[in-house]
C-alpha cells in the first residue's frame, strides 16, 4: 500500500475520534514515515502493518488511558487481565512523588495505622453484646471438635495395637492346640495372623493419617488464627 | 528475549531515552532507541508517548526541520521526577534479583 492511500485509509479509520486525536495520531505517523525514509511512493505496510491495525493500537490506547492492561513481549504487545499489583502502587507513588515531595510516609503510615486501631477496638466494643455468644459458640465446636478427634485418633490407635497384642497371644495359643487338633490350629493360627495384620494396618494407616492430614491441618488452623490476631503487624511487608 | 516488559517498565524506558536529549528528541528516534533494548514493533510506542503526554510527563512541540514541522517530545518537570522513582524502584529490584540469582548474597 502506498503512503497516501495508507494515510488516507487510517484517517477515515479515525474518523470518530475526536478531532484533535485524529490530527495528533496522523502528524505523529506522517513524521514518523518521514523520518523512516519512506518516499510518496514507498510501501508502508511493511514498516506500519495494515491501517486497520494501526488504527486499532490507536483506539486501544485512548480506550485504556493508564495503559496498564497489556504486556510487551518479543511478540509485540500482548493483553493481560490482571494486572501486576506493583506496577500499580508505583505509579500511585509516582503520583504522590509529583504532588507532595515533603510529607514523610513513614509517619503518615503509622498515624493512619493508630487511628485505625482505635476503631477496630471501639467497632468491638460496640458489637460485644452480639459476637461473645457467636464467639463462644464456635470456640466450643472447635473445643468439641478437636477433643472428637483425639479420642477417635487415640481409640483407633489403642484397636490396633490390642489387636496386634490379641493376635500374637492368639498365635501362641494355637501352638499348643497344634498336637490335639492340627487342623484347628491351622486356622487358629491363620486367623491371629489376620488379627496382627490388621493392628498393623490400623497403626500405620493412623500415623500416617496424622502426620498427613491432621497435624498439617492444625498447623494451618494454628497459623490462621494467628495472622488474623496480628494482621496488624503482618500489613507491612 | 525470555523476559517481558511490563507497561511500567516500557514508560519507565521511553522516559529515559526523551530525557538523554534536553531538546527533546523525536517518535521515529525514540522507536529506534528503544527498540535497541527491548524487540518491539514500529507501532508499540505511538499510544504510549500519547499516554505519557497525557499524564502530563511529556510536552511537545513542533521545530522546523528539512523544510516541514517536525513534533519533538521532551520531559516535563513531573516525568522527570517519575523517571528517578522508576530509577530507584528499579535499582531496588534488580539488585534483589541479581543477589538471589548470584546466591548466598544478602540483599
Amino acid at each position: 500500500m502506498k503512503r497516501e492511500e495508507f494515510l488516507k485509509r487510517l484517517s477515515a479509520l479515525l474518523s470518530d475520534l475526536p478531532e484533535a486525536e485524529r490530527r495528533e495520531a496522523l502528524q505523529y505517523y506522517e513524521d514518523y514515515l518521514n523520518d523512516a525514509g519512506v518516499e510518496e511512493q514507498g510501501e508502508v505496510l511493511e514498516v506500519l502493518g495494515t491501517p486497520e491495525a494501526l488504527a486499532a493500537s490507536i483506539r486501544e490506547g485512548l480506550n485504556d488511558p493508564e495503559g496498564r492492561k497489556g504486556e510487551f513481549s518479543e511478540h509485540g504487545f500482548r493483553e493481560t487481565e490482571k494486572r501486576a499489583e506493583n506496577e500499580m502502587t508505583l505509579r500511585s507513588q509516582g503520583q504522590d512523588a509529583g504532588k507532595q515531595k515533603v510529607e514523610e510516609p513513614a509517619g503518615r503510615k503509622a498515624r493512619r495505622s493508630g487511628s485505625s486501631v482505635l476503631l477496630w477496638v471501639l467497632l468491638g466494643l460496640l458489637l460485644l453484646p452480639f459476637l461473645l455468644p457467636v464467639v463462644m459458640a464456635v470456640l466450643t465446636a472447635g473445643v468439641v471438635l478437636v477433643s472428637v478427634a483425639i479420642a477417635l485418633t487415640v481409640g483407633f490407635l489403642a484397636l490396633g495395637i490390642v489387636c496386634v497384642v490379641l493376635g500374637v497371644l492368639a498365635l501362641f495359643s494355637s501352638f499348643g492346640e497344634f498336637a490335639v487338633s492340627p487342623a484347628g490350629a491351622m486356622v487358629a493360627g491363620g486367623l491371629s495372623l489376620m488379627l496382627i495384620g490388621l493392628g498393623i494396618l490400623l497403626t500405620v494407616a493412623l500415623a500416617v493419617l496424622t502426620g498427613r492430614v491432621i497435624l498439617p491441618a492444625f498447623r494451618k488452623l494454628v497459623g490462621a488464627a494467628g495472622s488474623f490476631f496480628h494482621r496488624g503487624e503482618g500489613r507491612r511487608v | 528475549m525470555v523476559f517481558n516488559t511490563g507497561a511500567a517498565l516500557l514508560d519507565a524506558i521511553v522516559l529515559a531515552v526523551v530525557s538523554r536529549e534536553p531538546e527533546g528528541t523525536y517518535g521515529y528516534r525514540i522507536t529506534q532507541e528503544v527498540r535497541q533494548v527491548i524487540d518491539l514493533s514500529e507501532s508499540t510506542l505511538y499510544p504510549v508517548l500519547r499516554r505519557l503526554q497525557r499524564d502530563d510527563c511529556l510536552e511537545v512541540y513542533d521545530r522546523e526541520f528539512g523544510g516541514r514541522n517536525r513534533r519533538y517530545y521532551r520531559l516535563t518537570p513531573r516525568g522527570d521526577a517519575q523517571l528517578k522513582l522508576y530509577r530507584a524502584e528499579w535499582e531496588r529490584y534488580s539488585e534483589k534479583i541479581s543477589g538471589m540469582f548470584e546466591g548466598g548474597r544478602d540483599v
